[in-house]
């Protein structure tokens, strides 16, 4: 029972998973109700039905949602049917190569650890990454962007500036800065905690330290530590990315606001913050929501990039980036600890740039009603 | 004007909107004096670029930020609104004075209902529920000759045909009941028989007891002019060169500039004349000459005219006019 417990996480992770998509299929059958039945079609219905015909866009989409599924099931899947874990280490079946027969179906690494649910647990932090990466820097930039763009004049000035003053920063230096200083802070205040811990808990703490359970203290301990550890790290991401998506609002913005129903949204006496609100966030959705697309990608890849460094998530906790830099250095041995991670991510990041690409297309109003 | 004093819905005096632009200062709008009454359409007439939108843009202030407005803009009898701060004006917007606009297929969100706008027009100015709200939009289309007015909430604005965007423009003009509406070419850029309907509807609301506003009508069309105005006002490059009641103006009008224009306006059946146009282009605002800003295309110039800016004198009763000669028409 307690293998089950321990994953109430990801499970819980996974039925929200499973929700959004029936969410999101929902909505979409209700779209095309309403345009099979003649009625009006809105710009997202309009976009939808561009999209369904963008044969690349909607295999991406698949295959992202698969992957995704994967990755937030698969472990537990393992888990409750072999009992193959990401840290669990068995030397005498250290670096196996693929095969059927010991459910290793990936391989394992010298430590005996399986590279299949390594794999899949790199891949729910590297597609958080891009996702809360993706999602803090798109708040963040599409606000800048549109009050920046809304205000002009001076403020505009001000406020592109600071972001030409990000620009000229390294990218890596930045978020190696951040993380090492918010991971610094961090590790201090786990520390007092820990102590803390330790004095009000050592007695009962001995006594259930059986065999599993110092194993699922550990990885617990280890889950909350790297958990906020890289929470910090994808925030940092998140952080750096925004300036492109804020310029690239505040160009939208400099030509909506000269728009006549901008003018006469003034007219009927509407405040400034409600006309950013209500009249121009919903005239660069799209366009937000296509950049955020496309940068999830590049979030993706910067964090295997720091990974790769040995700046990214805490060991024995892996990404596709840490998992890959294992892999290169020994790849002309061990191929299989280089090839798998390094596909998976390489069909990932694919699969986001051509669905961003489809939604480009499709949300582009120059080609409303072109077929 | 005491007997006017319960149906003055606005007054402007010495109204002067000036831009900065790189060409130096542009003056848009000169020392423009004029008062709106209710139950009255006053149409403001003249060529592209001669001031007649900036002058009604600078009553709300909705200039860009290089536009300076001097002058006195009195709504009704007390409420001044060209010396408010900007959450005051804002309040008035919509609220006592709106805007219909030229082109109801940009000035509408295309990305937002038409139910949604209209409800904004109304809870930006009155706290009522949604559904209150609603209620009253449905009402207000109903009542501007939208049909089905409770499908139409739901529309966007690109599916609805040209005259239907103009009529939930009005619809949401009226919402908030202004005691003025400005109708800045609202049917300039619809087709002819839908410019009618739009134009019937402007004067039935003009003649609506309930409604009782004021109309600012801005046009280019002397033949919409003579439809649907009392009073005119003929604009040139900023200045006020003729105003009066319509039938006195277009008439018996004194000015060369208003006569110019009346005579370019082609008549039906009539083969044999070429159409009479204005020689020459409008001035340059940057650069006007230093008397009366039409002598380089006036037919009747003098020398007098070239040497000082004419004075706009009463000739007979509320008829005035900006010019030191007697031209007949």
């Amino acid at each position: 029972m307690t293998t089950f417990v321990r994953h109430w996480g990801e499970l819980a992770a996974a039925a929200a998973w499973v929700a959004a998509w029936i969410w999101i299929a929902l909505h979409i059958h209700a779209l095309r109700m309403r345009v099979a039945s003649g009625g009006g079609e809105s710009l997202w219905a309009d976009a939808w039905n561009r999209l369904a015909k963008n044969r690349m866009a909607i295999i991406s989409a698949w295959t992202i949602s698969v992957i995704g599924l994967a990755c937030l099931v698969g472990p537990w899947l393992l888990d409750a049917t072999y009992g193959i874990t990401y840290f669990a280490q068995n030397l005498p079946l250290g670096a196996v190569p693929p095969s059927w027969s010991n459910h290793h179906w990936f391989g394992t690494d010298p430590h005996g650890r399986d590279v299949l649910v390594r794999v899949l647990v790199g891949g729910q932090i590297s597609i958080a990454v891009g996702i809360v990466g993706g999602t803090v820097a798109a708040t963040v930039g599409t606000l800048y962007g549109t009050i920046s763009g809304y205000a002009g004049g001076k403020i505009d000035e001000v406020m592109m500036r600071i972001v030409e003053a990000l620009y000229a920063l390294p990218f890596m230096l930045i978020v190696i800065v951040l993380g090492a200083v918010l991971g610094a802070v961090f590790e201090e205040k786990q520390k007092e905690q820990d102590a803390a811990d330790a004095q009000q808990q050592a007695p009962s703490a001995k006594i259930r330290r059986t065999e599993s359970g110092a194993e699922d203290a550990k990885k617990q301990e280890q889950g909350a530590k790297g958990s906020s550890i890289f929470i910090l790290l994808f925030v940092a991401i998140g952080l750096v990315a925004w300036p492109t998506l804020a310029r690239v609002i505040r160009g939208q913005v400099l030509g909506l606001k000269r728009r006549e129903f901008v003018l006469a949204a003034h007219a009927i006496g509407t405040s400034p913050w409600r006309i950013i609100r209500w009249h121009l966030i919903p005239n660069i959705l799209g366009i937000v929501i296509v950049y955020t697309t496309l940068m999830m990608p590049s979030l993706v890849l910067s964090e295997a990039f720091l990974s790769y460094l040995g700046l990214g998530v805490p060991a024995p906790l892996a990404s596709w980036g840490s998992l890959i830099a294992d892999g290169a250095t020994v790849m002309d041995v061990h191929l299989w600890r280089l090839a798998f991670p390094a596909t998976i991510m390489c069909v990932t990041l694919f699969a986001f740039n051509f669905l961003g690409d489809g939604l480009r297309d499709a949300l582009d109003p120059k080609l409303r009603g072109v077929d | 004007m005491a007997p006017n004093a319960n149906k003055l819905a606005l007054s402007v005096t010495g109204l002067t909107t000036t831009f900065r632009t790189e060409a130096g200062l542009v003056r848009a709008v000169d020392d423009v004096s004029f008062a709106l009454l209710r139950g009255r359409i006053t149409a403001v007439v003249g060529e592209s670029g001669c001031g007649k939108s900036v002058t009604a843009f600078s009553l709300l202030r909705l200039l860009p930020p290089s536009a300076t407005t001097a002058g006195r803009v009195i709504l009704g009898s007390t409420t001044a609104l060209h010396d408010c701060d900007d959450a005051t004006i804002r309040r008035h917007r919509g609220k006592d004075i709106a805007v219909v606009f030229q082109d109801a297929q940009t000035a509408l969100n295309p990305v937002l209902t038409v139910g949604s706008q209209l409800v904004e027009a109304i809870t930006v100015h009155e706290p009522v529920s949604k559904r209150e709200a609603l209620a009253r939009a449905v009402a207000m289309l109903a009542r501007v000759g939208v049909p089905d007015p409770e499908l139409r909430l739901h529309a966007y604005p690109f599916e609805l045909s040209g005259g239907l965007k103009q009529r939930v423009m009005i619809a949401m003009a009226l919402l908030c009941r202004p005691s003025v509406l400005i109708a800045d070419e609202p049917t300039t850029a619809l087709d002819v028989t839908t410019q009618a309907q739009i134009l019937d509807l402007i004067k039935d609301l003009r003649d609506d007891p309930t409604l009782r506003m004021a109309i600012m009508f801005i046009t280019h069309d002397m033949g919409v002019v003579a439809d649907i105005a009392q009073d005119v006002i003929v604009m040139y490059a900023g200045r006020i060169v003729e105003r009066g009641p319509v039938d006195v103006v277009l008439t018996r009008p004194r000015h060369p500039y208003t006569q110019a224009l009346l005579k370019s306006i082609p008549v039906l059946g009539e083969r044999r004349r070429a159409l009479e146009v204005i020689g020459g282009q409008p001035p340059n605002l940057v650069a006007l000459p230093p008397g009366c800003a039409f002598a380089p295309r006036c037919s009747y110039v003098t020398d007098a005219c070239r040497a000082a800016i004419p004075t706009l004198r009463n000739i007979n009763a509320d008829h005035d006019v900006r010019c030191i000669l007697e031209v007949q028409p």
